[in-house]
């Protein structure tokens, strides 16, 4: 029996080793998780407007171009879960903050808790936002070692783009996202047909949802901040492909939050007309040109408000 | 508590440490040991259906010790009515009390008395399928004086609550599994490596093929309507492997999980994609179910030795009630009839069958030419299997026999190519007890590079975590 769990563990080695390497590359080589949680943190005196939401808000809303001192802390597959776990853990932090912008995508008030997409972010947010996850259970053991919740081929990669740039921080000081310039969808008609099959997902239930940013609002009115509840603009044939009955219950819901709160504002942005082809880098996320654009737009709103 | 699983691989080397040093020297203590972990296993789900496997292993000892006592037939046939009515009768609760209330409404409707009855939202008990019918054949066995009951108390328990078996099978029967946990297991290197060979073997086939080809047959089987017959032909060939993958790589690391403790389970897939027929099909797969449905229904029903039309009867209901088995729908009992449809005429006519050779590197073309028919027919039996409803089913066929079966199938070449290379690995080791069968190979880094090599695959290639299938049946 020795000689089987020696000759396993000697066999194991190599195994440990990567997993030590990987384990060691998520703790210690920054990512966009540590890097805007230390930002907002050394933010936390300036901050007057900060910006919430999935890639659509993380690529398309750039503080630059904000009149107010504005923090982007959206991230890529964000959903209102992470949100509100943010918002709370930061709100109390942060004594001159005015507005909270809140992107709302087709997808964000029918998102389901912890869908695949959360899976392996959640241990993320927890460890290196140092949000208290509720769906992380003590014993759940993923919590205590990064490398073994996300996929290995994703590390892989994550790893060869650290040694090729010495990072992998894909966010400017200010949140905004970096986009890769060289990276856009030239037939944004094809790409449409594909998003909006990939976005839809027939659910109709924003109940879970639509509590949360409930709790959200009450929680920006007790503070005094103003909440915006903004749908960014999107591709044309994009938006028309997506479910008209679905799209109006979006509309709907987030009228009433407006009409039944003090200080929330619902801005419809998908289908605003001066947004043109160049501005879209695929059929739902926006170039710099076209983010430098709808955050002028959004600054305009916030100043007259 | 899923196999693949860092839970697991917390689980099971703690278990195993315990198992054979703490409690090695006493084996009414490793079997409790065995019980307790069994049971802390399967209340990783829901700890609250723990009651059914105790009362389910509670009905039957006591149902065996009373048959031991009595010779009298009519009290024996009592006894295994118990015993029989128990059993199914969680099965009738828990899986299939909406299925009978729904078919019970809809053909009042039919006729023109449409009924309110509401059904339940009852849950389904991991396992179920699997533990009933395994404690059913320890009753059924002994009813029928083929083994002696058993006085260990302890050791029943652990024989049905077993973990590594305990949710998806294999389905053991009492007469091979229960009299392993009355002898002193003692650790048995060899048998240990190739328990981590099938170990290995069964998470490469689990999270490689099936979790890959998931994602594939998921995204065909849900834009059916708008895919093209090829399309539509490859997404059931994915999902053949999906479905095959997570089963038998299921079993492979349950047989393995066992080995390492020193038990044997039988074997539960022999290599399905190279049958030639579909009677040898049903030998080479869930050959645990297979089994059990031949010796407790096909056998008492009358077998092969009746008249051929009680013959084709037979085969039907043994088809069908194993269609029924795996979920309480529609398209599982027309999957179980396409399969019968298939197998009776192999009984009927075909009697001689054309084993592979040990010394042909190839199949011969007749062979190669029975392999693909074979497969293409379970690929179509398949379709039901997977579709949410007959309509489905019928339409996703309608579509791959239509003209657009011969047009380009708009699937990654990657998938075909990652299952055209497995098959070709299991071609070459279809003579050996698993895929991962390699202690024939006398050079000590070759074996240790293709041990690399999977465990590599299995990182780098995994998709993304997928549930077992056969959990839900």
């Amino acid at each position: 029996m020795k000689k089987f769990y020696k000759k396993l563990l000697i066999f194991l080695i190599p195994v440990f080793v990567v997993w030590g390497i990987t384990e060691v590359f998520y703790r210690t080589v920054e990512n966009n998780y540590t890097f805007k949680n230390q930002r907002i943190i050394s933010e936390y005196d300036q901050i007057e407007t900060l910006v919430f939401g999935d890639s659509h808000a993380f690529f398309g809303i750039n503080p630059e171009y904000f009149t107010s001192n504005t923090f982007n802390i959206a991230n890529v597959s964000q959903s209102l879960y992470f949100d509100e776990l943010l918002l709370q853990k930061h709100i109390d932090s942060l004594p001159n903050l005015k507005n909270v912008i809140l992107n709302i995508s087709y997808f964000t008030l029918s998102a389901i808790d912890n869908s695949s997409e959360d899976r392996w972010r959640r241990y993320f947010y927890q460890q290196q936002m140092d949000l208290k996850i509720p769906s992380i259970s003590v014993f759940d053991p993923n919590q205590y070692s990064l490398a073994l919740v996300r996929r290995f081929d994703n590390t892989v990669v994550l790893f060869g783009e650290y040694l090729q740039n010495g990072t992998v921080v894909s966010s400017y000081e200010n949140g905004y996202g970096r986009q890769d310039e060289t990276n856009i969808v030239p037939d944004k008609e094809k790409i449409s047909v594909l998003i909006a099959k990939k976005h839809e997902d027939h659910l109709y239930d924003f109940e879970v949802n639509k509590n949360r940013l409930q709790r959200m609002i009450d929680l920006c009115n007790k503070n005094g901040i103003e909440v915006f509840l903004i749908e960014m603009p999107v591709y044309k044939t994009y938006y028309n492909l997506l479910d008209t009955a679905k799209k109006e219950k979006i509309n709907t819901t987030l009228s009433q939050l407006e009409e039944q709160n003090k200080g929330v504002h619902y801005l419809n942005f998908s289908q605003e007309e001066s947004f043109i082809d160049s501005d879209f880098r695929d059929a739902d996320h926006l170039t710099n040109e076209g983010a430098e654009k709808f955050s002028k737009l959004l600054n305009a709103i916030l100043q007259e408000k | 508590m899923l196999f693949n699983t860092i839970d697991f691989a917390i689980f099971f080397p703690t278990v195993l440490l315990l198992y054979w040093t703490v409690f090695k020297k006493s084996l009414p203590l490793q079997n409790l040991f065995l019980v307790v972990v069994s049971y802390v296993f399967y209340a990783f789900w829901d700890w609250r259906f723990l009651s059914l496997i105790f009362l389910s292993s509670i009905v039957d000892y006591s149902v065996g010790l009373w048959l031991g006592k009595t010779n009298d037939i009519r009290k024996r046939k009592i006894l295994l009515g118990i015993s029989l009515v128990f059993n199914l009768g969680l099965l009738m609760t828990f899986k299939y009390f909406n299925f009978f209330v729904e078919t019970f409404v809809d053909a009042f409707s039919l006729f023109g008395t449409p009924l309110n009855v509401t059904s339940w939202n009852i849950l389904l008990p991991v396992g179920i399928s699997f533990y009933t019918f395994q404690t059913m054949s320890y009753t059924i066995d002994l009813y029928r004086r083929k083994i002696e009951p058993t006085h260990n108390i302890v050791a029943f328990f652990a024989f049905v609550s077993f973990f590594p078996q305990l949710v998806a099978g294999p389905i053991e029967r009492a007469s091979h599994l229960l009299p392993q946990f009355k002898v002193k297991r003692k650790f048995n290197y060899n048998e240990s490596v190739d328990g981590l060979r099938l170990i290995l073997g069964g998470l490469f086939k689990k999270m490689v093929i099936a979790d890959n080809c998931a994602l594939l047959a998921n995204s065909i089987f849900e834009n059916y309507e708008v895919a093209s017959g090829s399309t539509l032909f490859f997404g059931a060939v994915f999902f053949a492997f999906q479905i095959y993958g997570d089963f038998s790589g299921y079993s492979d690391i349950a047989i393995g999980t066992a080995r390492l403790m020193g038990f044997d389970l039988m074997k539960n897939f022999n290599y399905p994609y190279l049958s030639q027929n579909l009677s040898e099909f049903w030998r080479r797969w869930h050959i645990s179910l297979s089994t059990w449905f031949r010796d407790y229904v096909y056998i008492p029903l009358g077998g092969s030795r009746v008249s051929k039309s009680r013959l084709v009867f037979n085969v039907f209901i043994v088809f069908i009630v194993s269609g029924l088995w795996h979920g309480a729908n529609l398209t599982f009992v027309f999957w179980g009839f396409i399969h019968a449809l298939f197998v009776i005429p192999v009984i009927l006519f075909f009697k001689k069958e054309t084993p592979f050779a040990k010394d042909k590197k190839l199949p011969t073309i007749s062979q190669f030419l029975k392999i693909v028919i074979t497969f293409f027919i379970v690929v179509i039996a398949w379709v039901f299997f997977r579709s949410e409803n007959l309509t489905m089913a019928f339409s996703y066929i309608g579509e791959i026999f239509s003209s657009s079966f011969f047009t380009m199938p708009l699937i990654p070449r990657s998938g075909i190519i990652l299952l055209l290379i497995y098959m070709i690995i299991e071609w070459i080791q279809r003579h050996r007890d698993h895929v991962l069968d390699i202690g024939y190979i006398n050079n000590k880094w070759f074996r240790y590079a293709i041990y690399y090599l999977v465990v590599f695959a299995i990182f780098y290639y995994a998709g993304d975590l997928q549930p077992f299938i056969y959990f839900q049946f």
